[in-house]
């Protein structure tokens, strides 16, 4: 049985359909207990206006995968995500282990903690291919978005000025790159 | 020679393969871990950039809302806390500062939203509310790759989608509806030139298509930068057409 969405799904919605005025209610409800969270943990007004944006954006990109329901509370899925990422952005900074120190709490927290877990593990793994997309050269970048948007090889070589049999090879070389890259990134078997 | 492991890999995931080379492929993935373990990362790294080339336009119009909504909300420059370094100094302001200060914010930010010149792709974000790719009614059952096409346009992977109307097409020239489609998926994968193309096309084929394929022509106008050909093209939307009221509202706003 498929779990039925959470009456919250109209923030989603808000977000999805980039709505003005909902996104600001968004804004005057949950911004305040966000700004004390960073706030609380070695951040500044602007790391939590940054977090905050952040975990809006990447919540609305994976509202947009097939199959994704809100189950929970979107306050306490919010929070966790900006918690989540607001530790991974210490840990960037610091470069050592470190922890959180809040004492919110929230119902359905296991709910929204794992809801929460998978959008974060998405997202750094997102990161993680596009880091790596985007080190390829100009030349492999162009090639790759044209022929994985639909257009033949045929079609590509044309765009770019190349013969149909070096479009295909310069394609191949520039994919043994990439898949080099991301399969010795030591997060690639980590972050699943 | 022999093609290599890589370009088997994409011809296999682009289904150009026949179905002889398939098989034999398949065995060989299956016989073979680590080819299998690039054919996933290879499959993996498609559909991750897929989605985020699918999403960029979204995200740009949400991002440049958050901006502009989260610089009222966040008091940068200033602590509104506790510092976690236990020795940060609080700028400790009077409410009646506070009042006149988001008072004065507000106004600048609503002032600004009302006031800039609207960008084509934030127009574009307001205006260009997809159809829904609604195939199936048509009999689409029965001609799969019409089917995948509407699955994979109704779920944004306009790649998939404009691959699979362009076989559709293949076998059916003169289906206008999917033609229009295709132009979509073209025009969210930002490739303008086809799109508009194609909406010419279905725009000239007097079909019952005809009228949407000329808003959406001139939405791919507009987000080539081509505010005169958008003009022209939102003036020639009939007054009977269910899209002449956006048209006319969008003409005051391009010309």
């Amino acid at each position: 049985m498929s779990a039925s969405p959470h009456p919250d799904t109209r923030y989603i919605q808000a977000l999805l359909d980039n709505d003005n005025r909902e996104i600001a209610h968004i804004y005057s409800l949950f911004a305040a207990r966000i700004e004390r969270l960073v706030c609380t943990n070695s951040g500044s007004a602007d790391d939590a206006r940054d977090v905050f944006q952040e975990a809006l954006l990447t919540i609305s990109q994976q509202a947009r995968r097939p199959g994704f329901v809100l189950t929970c509370p979107f306050e306490a899925y919010l929070y966790l995500v900006c918690r989540g990422k607001w530790l991974n952005e210490i840990k960037r900074r610091k470069r050592t282990m470190v922890t959180i120190s809040d004492t919110e709490r929230f119902m359905d927290e296991t709910e929204a903690d794992a809801l929460a877990e998978s959008v974060l593990m998405e997202d750094e793994r997102n990161k993680l291919f596009r880091r790596f997309f985007d080190k390829l050269s100009e030349n492999c970048r162009a090639l790759l978005k044209l022929s994985w948007t639909g257009l033949s090889m045929q079609e590509v070589g044309e765009t770019l000025g190349m013969t149909y049999g070096y479009a295909r090879k310069r394609k191949s070389e520039c994919i043994a790159q990439l898949t080099e890259w991301i399969q010795a990134a030591s997060e690639f078997s980590t972050l699943k | 020679m022999a093609p290599d492991l890589y370009t088997i890999i994409e011809d296999y995931l682009d289904g150009t393969l026949t179905d002889q080379e398939r098989q034999a492929f398949e065995a060989d993935m299956r016989n073979n871990p680590e080819s299998a373990r690039v054919l996933t990362t290879i499959q993996e790294a498609r559909k991750r950039m897929q989605a985020h080339w699918a999403d960029e336009l979204a995200d740009a119009a949400l991002a440049e809302t958050l901006h502009q909504i989260g610089s009222a909300h966040f008091q940068s420059g200033t602590v509104s806390g506790q510092s976690g370094g236990g020795g940060g100094r609080v700028f400790r302001i009077s409410p009646s500062w506070w009042a006149a200060a988001a008072t004065l914010a507000t106004t600048v930010v609503a002032a600004w939203l009302f006031l800039r010149p609207p960008s084509n792709e934030r127009l574009y974000a307001q205006y260009g509310t997809l159809l829904e790719a609604d195939f199936v009614v048509r009999g689409a059952a029965e001609q799969p790759n019409l089917a995948a096409a509407e699955t994979a346009f109704n779920s944004r992977n306009f790649a998939e989608a404009l691959r699979r109307l362009n076989m559709h097409l293949a076998q059916k020239p003169d289906d206008e509806q999917a033609r229009l489609f295709a132009g979509l998926s073209q025009l969210e994968l930002r490739q303008y030139d086809q799109a508009i193309s194609l909406f010419q096309q279905v725009s000239n084929s007097k079909n019952i298509w005809a009228d949407e394929a000329t808003w959406y022509l001139a939405l791919a106008y507009l987000r080539k930068d081509q505010h005169d050909a958008c003009a022209r093209t939102l003036s020639s939307i009939p007054p009977g057409s269910g899209r002449y009221e956006q048209a006319a509202e969008l003409l005051e706003q391009v010309r």
